[in-house]
């Protein structure tokens, strides 16, 4: 185990410690000696007096790991930990609730439509959703779109009673909302308020098909 | 036959076993605790006494580096722990180097001075510099030997060493300039 003189860029020390360093380095030439010649047989003495020691706790926990039976040992439980690991996330499916990941999906696609209600598409409406709501066939397109209901109770604008089931789709595409506008009805509603620069584009920004099919009808 | 197998053999009450650890390390040790204590007596005596604790506890060895390094720590600690518990003395250390005859008795003597300054100038550091500073220099580990036994990482090591080496810088110039 000797291992002298010292390397200082073992520690990377600096210059200013290699004085430091040399003393030790000294002290440590100066200082090799060797026991007695007897020394080890006094040892053995003292030791024989001494009785068996116990395996440490650590020892007794350790001593399957160890050595090269240990290791395949340890080999074994670690693949078999794997195996039960796959073998656990195989069974995973059938172990959770079936509802999770069932989530509806339809409702974050209704606050879209619910944001955009342009205040400008305001002025046609009275005149073409009126027409619509007259006949009843106005309802049952509403209650196809199941949501639709939804969209009543989170406080949509309603001007009047009877309209209203109608406008929340009708109302902002009433310029193209049967043009298939449905979806983006905001959006063609605002197509519609603008007339020609959107027509010309067509499907041209926010407006999009919807809005251009608006100004058109 | 290899530390593990070693241990192995000791836990099952093979002596000889232990004679093979005794024969193998005890040179190192016994220099660690003689430059710890700078005392031939006293450093036998500690020597002798680790060996017998090492025997005794030699179930706690959990294989974190090599066996003579475990014992090398138990050594040195007990080396400072009897350091420790001396009186102190005026009279002049009985370590002094002999030298050859004819040679001159005061370089002798300062030499012995010195040697008698740097030990208890380590002995005096604070832990854990004193620990790593003794494994290093008076045990004569290398320092990745060091971090296995001390279970520290290597980086740790180095600081402590470079450390205890600048607390150590002012205390021996000083001397050297007195």
């Amino acid at each position: 185990m000797t291992r002298r003189p010292f390397n200082p860029d073992e520690a990377d020390l600096a210059r200013d410690l290699e004085p430091t360093v040399a003393d030790l380095d000294r002290y440590l030439a100066d200082s090799a000696a060797d026991p007695a010649p007897d020394f080890a047989d006094r040892v053995m003495g003292a030791v024989a007096a001494q009785p068996v020691p116990r395996r440490g706790l650590w020892a007794v926990l350790a001593a399957p790991w160890t050595g090269d039976r240990g290791r395949m040992t340890l080999l074994a439980a670690t693949v078999a930990a794997a195996i039960l690991a796959v073998v656990i996330a195989g069974q995973l499916p059938r172990i959770l609730p079936s509802n999770i990941g069932s989530s509806n999906s339809p409702e974050p696609s209704l606050m879209p439509t619910m944001e955009p209600s342009p205040s400008v598409t305001i002025s046609p409406q009275p005149t073409e959703p009126a027409t619509e709501s007259e006949g009843p066939s106005a309802s049952p397109t509403d209650d196809g779109d199941i949501p639709g209901a939804s969209d009543d109770e989170e406080g949509t604008p309603r001007p009047s009673a009877s309209p209203a089931g109608s406008d929340d789709h009708s109302g902002p595409s009433g310029d193209g909302g049967d043009d298939g506008g449905g979806g983006n009805s905001g959006p063609g509603g605002g197509g519609g308020s603008s007339p020609s620069p959107s027509d010309s584009s067509g499907s041209g920004g926010h407006s999009g098909p919807g809005g251009g099919g608006g100004s058109d009808d | 036959m290899d530390d593990r197998g070693l241990v192995a053999a000791v836990l099952d009450g093979d002596h000889d076993a232990f004679r093979l650890l005794v024969e193998r390390e005890q040179v190192a040790v016994y220099r660690a605790c003689l430059r710890i204590l700078g005392r031939p007596h006293d450093a036998e005596d500690v020597a002798q006494e680790s060996f017998v604790m090492a025997y005794r506890s030699i179930g706690t060895y959990r294989g974190d580096g090599p066996l003579g390094g475990w014992l090398m720590r138990i050594a040195s600690r007990q080396a400072f722990r009897r350091l420790g518990q001396r009186r102190p003395t005026t009279e002049l250390p009985p370590d002094l180097p002999l030298g050859a005859p004819g040679s001159d008795p005061v370089a002798v003597t300062l030499a012995g001075e010195r040697q008698r300054e740097v030990r208890l100038a380590v002995a005096g550091l604070r832990e854990p510099y004193r620990e790593v500073v003794a494994l290093r220099f008076f045990g004569e580990m290398s320092l990745e030997e060091i971090a296995e036994v001390t279970q520290r990482p290597l980086n740790t090591v180095k600081t402590h060493l470079r450390r205890g080496l600048e607390r150590l810088r002012p205390v021996l110039d000083r001397e050297v300039a007195a």
